[in-house]
């Protein structure tokens, strides 16, 4: 662009004229300023940038060719993939679940009770009570989005910690999945249901694997391309920046409760259907953490230093994968455990070594 | 917008002669070419008048500058603008000829094309420079809107082209936390005028207000000039800027005319090419400059000056030797502290003398850590950039922070834990904790210190301000500190905590010998305490001064005259 903007085209003379240059040296003339120096940085910075951003990927696809080459015939199957990408669907929801109220740096630990209250509920309402599958279903689902809303009024509402308060939550929420299953497993919930969900597949994957791409897309459609997202990030990133521009902050973050509790409860249908009988042992902090660990993992893809919906499912089926091919090769069950822990560990710590606020900046506010 | 060629004019114009005097209030307030125009603004919280009938107005297109010293009044008379403060009644405010409602509504002035950018620039250092600049417009999003998508391709187009129209060269996917200082300040402001912009394309107006609060603190020299370039990009394109600084320097560069507060009223103004550095600068102190004159010059001759009673000049020695220190804002300090000795450090925010201390100390959560430089404690030598707070305890320095409730003290502890925390070894014995001699003597240090009420079991957070940091003191004291270092150590605290700190502090330099670096922007306090003050200036020292001519005149002067040069 031409014109008088331009830093070239400045006329020496704008600066006050006759000015005492020994105050500094040159000071407060337009002349002999060098260039500014973004230019030739950028492009090794952009590529740097991209390659952060889908390193997690290529990790993936490595890991994915030793395990071919290792066991031939074996990791590399329709079926071993179906396993992969059927059996991680709960445990994605779940991610996506805990990802909204973390990108307002909220934090909802309950998250993996509502998803085994949500399929409990369920269970219940079928098998014990005979009632039709659709409504059980959305009656689990109301169920889960009402507790998120008791979380929601505690934390946002009475200033409560969310940490704290959800902690809580968790503790109440097992504790009622034991009062109403009467500490016994409940099944097994209506099987067509189960078919539809668990045992027919698109493409030889099961159809539940498609539930949590959609709501991966929706939620990565919220998040990332809608000034809603765009809210919900300034709401973590500065809560003060967020108020005095006029986000509606406790809005947000309800929004943002409500949200996760609608999803955690979508997964305990989908839980419901997978298992056919709902065990109350587990659930709660077993489901949860792996699910947490996937987003802390998926904050560094993608769009590095953000949580992101992509980034979540990377991290899922990235585990995943690495679970199975470990225990294709006859590794015992801790490994897996090892294997994420690990995972997690490495991908939070090393972008805070490449350098100084890089990475996520998880302070919960 | 407007293409006018060549100039981005800050108001060399001929034109601009007619309203010179600020001070005048003889103009209507529909007088042409006014954008905005305060009269009768005053402002009390409790007993002290911040405020006092400040009046002034700002014309079409030009720089406008409102010099005053720290606690002149300046940041009150911003927050009255910006609608956080209600000023008192009979206040008028107007803008572009039209009388805004006093108190303004938080919101409304944005609303008639007012623009802020304070000093912590109100960016997000988490996202990135396109989401900066949108933030206004996304935070307004409502309802279904929400949801529409963004299109980020053209935005970030979009966003190329605005910053490019600012002279700004900056990639709209940098996250903030990645660009330099200056181009964050240079970001804050072309969003501002960006909004202004808008404002006036979408209302049709002409009239449009910047006001910069303090922008030119953290910025050198040479940054200074990208940032005058943009201030000038932004009146060539309508708006007018008010520009509030301490930064004689600066508003000479940059305003057209100016005003000066003092105490909270207004203290002279005028063109600024008709008012020469002195004339600014009595403005800003006082013309009665020798009014300040040390109180204390008595004290202080008894350890250095020529009534020293020879016993103490034997015993004066180097303390404390500090070589080339830098870090932080600071660049290349050098400095000396005998024994006895106070030696104040006076600049303004950013200068260096906020850092100081803490780079002394091993580098604190905020300041940053030393780079360079060598720190010589009674005679042992330590890298500066090596050196930790637990060494530095051992070799002799105690720190008290400005920020007592974050760095200084734990607010849940008793006081006796306070007091003994550095010390905790000495009541631990055969496995056991001897909390009562413990007790016993923290009662003796609240009688020592005068620490009320006397209670060592009592919460530290039940004390008063000053009587918190009168236990922050004690503690270092344990200590038993050759030198003690202290940032602001009576901010916050009231008048007769103040009086017995300088005292103790006083006190301990007298009968042992301690030495004492005092950092403070109370330029009297360190005048009273001081033997020497360094005045810093872009992390240098820039000035020495030292025996009678400490007086608080002198450090005012220095530091106007020398604000953040390179």
């Amino acid at each position: 662009m031409t014109g008088p903007w331009r830093r070239q085209a400045q006329p020496p003379d704008l600066a006050e004229p006759a000015r005492d240059t020994s105050a500094g040296p040159g000071m407060l003339t337009l002349e002999g300023i060098a260039p500014r120096r973004h230019q030739e940085s950028r492009r090794g910075v952009q590529v740097g940038r991209r390659i952060e951003a889908w390193a997690l990927v290529v990790m993936w696809i490595l890991l994915v060719i030793a395990f071919t080459l290792d066991e031939p015939g074996l990791f590399m199957t329709i079926g071993n993939w179906a396993n992969i990408l059927g059996s991680q669907a709960v445990l994605l929801m779940l991610a996506l679940a805990s990802l909204i109220p973390l990108v307002m740096r909220d934090f909802d630990l309950s998250l993996g009770a509502i998803t085994t209250l949500s399929a409990m509920t369920l269970a219940i309402l079928n098998v014990e009570d005979h009632m039709n599958i659709v409504e059980a279903c959305l009656i689990a689902v109301v169920v889960s989005v009402c507790v998120s809303a008791v979380n929601a009024l505690l934390t946002v509402r009475f200033g409560g910690d969310p940490f704290v308060i959800t902690l809580g939550m968790l503790t109440v929420l097992t504790g009622i999945i034991y009062l109403i299953s009467g500490s016994a497993t409940v099944g097994v919930v209506s099987p067509a249901f189960s078919r539809v969900i668990f045992i027919d597949t698109f493409a030889g994957i099961p159809i539940e694997f498609y539930i949590g791409l959609l709501v991966m897309v929706v939620v990565w459609y919220i998040l990332a391309m809608t000034p809603a997202g765009q809210q919900a990030v300034i709401v973590g990133e500065s809560r003060e920046v967020a108020k005095l521009s006029g986000v509606r902050v406790a809005r947000a973050r309800t929004i943002g409760y409500l949200a996760a509790g609608l999803i955690a409860g979508l997964g305990g249908v989908v839980y419901a259907a997978t298992t056919g009988s709902v065990d109350p042992t587990t659930g709660g902090t077993a489901l949860l953490l792996p699910a947490v660990a996937a987003v802390f993992l998926g904050s560094t893809c993608i769009t590095p230093g953000r949580f992101n919906a992509p980034g979540s499912a990377i991290a899922v089926y990235f585990l995943a994968s690495g679970a199975a091919g470990l225990e294709n090769l006859g590794a015992e069950d801790y490994v897996q455990q090892l294997f994420y822990g690990a995972a997690l560990i490495v991908a939070v710590i090393l972008p805070k070594m490449l350098g100084p606020g890089r990475g996520v900046n998880f302070t919960l506010l | 917008m407007v293409t006018r060629s060549g100039t981005g004019d800050a108001g060399n114009g001929p034109e601009r002669g007619a309203a010179a005097d600020p001070d005048s209030a003889a103009a209507g307030p529909r007088g042409g070419s006014r954008v905005l125009e305060v009269r009768n603004i005053s402002k009390t919280f409790g007993a002290t008048r911040a405020l006092r009938h400040v009046e002034f107005s700002i014309d079409a297109g030009e720089v406008f500058a409102v010099l005053g010293q720290n606690g002149s009044g300046k940041s009150t008379l911003v927050k009255i603008l910006a609608g956080f403060h209600q000023p008192d009644p009979g206040a008028e405010i107007y803008f572009d000829g039209e009388p805004l409602p006093v108190p303004l509504p938080p919101g409304m002035a944005r609303e008639r094309g007012l623009e802020f950018v304070y000093q912590d620039l109100g960016l997000v250092p988490g996202m990135t420079v396109l989401e900066n600049l949108t933030i206004g417009g996304r935070s307004a999003s409502r309802g279904g809107a929400n949801l529409r998508p963004i299109a980020w391709r053209r935005e970030r187009r979009e966003a190329r082209r605005v910053l490019e129209r600012y002279g700004l060269d900056l990639d709209p996917s940098t996250r903030v936390f990645e660009l330099p200082l200056i181009d964050r300040a240079l970001l804050a402001i072309a969003r501002a005028a960006e909004e202004l912009q808008g404002f006036r394309a979408r209302t049709g107006r002409e009239r449009s207000l910047l006001v910069l609060d303090e922008p030119t603190v953290f910025l050198s020299g040479t940054e200074l000039t990208f940032l005058f370039e943009l201030i000038r990009i932004v009146t060539a394109n309508g708006a007018s800027v008010m520009f509030i600084s301490h930064d004689l320097e600066a508003v000479r560069a940059i305003a057209t005319r100016f005003v000066v507060l003092r105490d909270g009223a207004v203290a002279g103004g005028g063109r600024v090419a008709d008012t020469t550095e002195d004339e600014m600068i009595d403005m800003i102190v006082g013309s009665a400059r020798e009014r300040f004159e040390r109180s204390a010059a008595h004290t202080i001759e008894t350890v250095t000056g020529s009534g020293v009673p020879p016993a103490r000049r034997v015993r004066e020695s180097e303390l404390l030797a500090v070589e080339g220190l830098a870090g932080g804002t600071v660049k290349d300090l050098s400095l000396r502290v005998h024994e006895g000795e106070i030696i104040g450090l006076a600049g303004v925010t950013g200068s260096g003398t906020e850092d100081a201390p803490y780079l002394l100390f091993g580098g604190a959560a905020d300041g940053g850590i030393a780079t360079g430089g060598t720190i010589r404690i009674a005679g042992r030598e330590y890298g500066a950039a090596s050196l930790n707070s637990a060494e530095a305890i051992r070799a002799g320095l105690a720190l008290v922070p400005a920020n007592r409730p974050r760095d200084g003290a734990v607010a849940s502890l008793s006081v006796a834990d306070n007091i003994f925390m550095l010390v905790y070894g000495n009541y631990f014995s055969h496995g056991v904790m001897a909390r009562r001699t413990m007790m016993t003597d923290a009662r003796d240090r609240t009688d020592l210190y005068d620490i009320r009420p006397p209670e060592p079991a009592m919460p530290l957070a039940q004390l008063s301000g000053g009587n918190q940091q009168k236990t922050v003191l004690a503690k270092w004291m344990e200590s038993r500190p050759r030198v003690l270092l202290l940032h602001e150590p009576t901010q916050g605290v009231d008048v007769g905590a103040r009086t017995e700190i300088r005292a103790l502090v006083k006190e301990a330099c007298l009968d042992r010998g301690m030495g004492v670096v005092w950092v403070g922007t109370d330029f009297a306090e360190l005048a009273e305490m001081c033997d020497h003050v360094l005045v810093l200036a872009n992390g240098r020292v820039v000035k020495h001064i030292s025996g009678d001519e400490v007086t608080k005149s002198a450090i005012d002067e220095a530091v106007l005259r020398t604000t953040n040069r390179d």
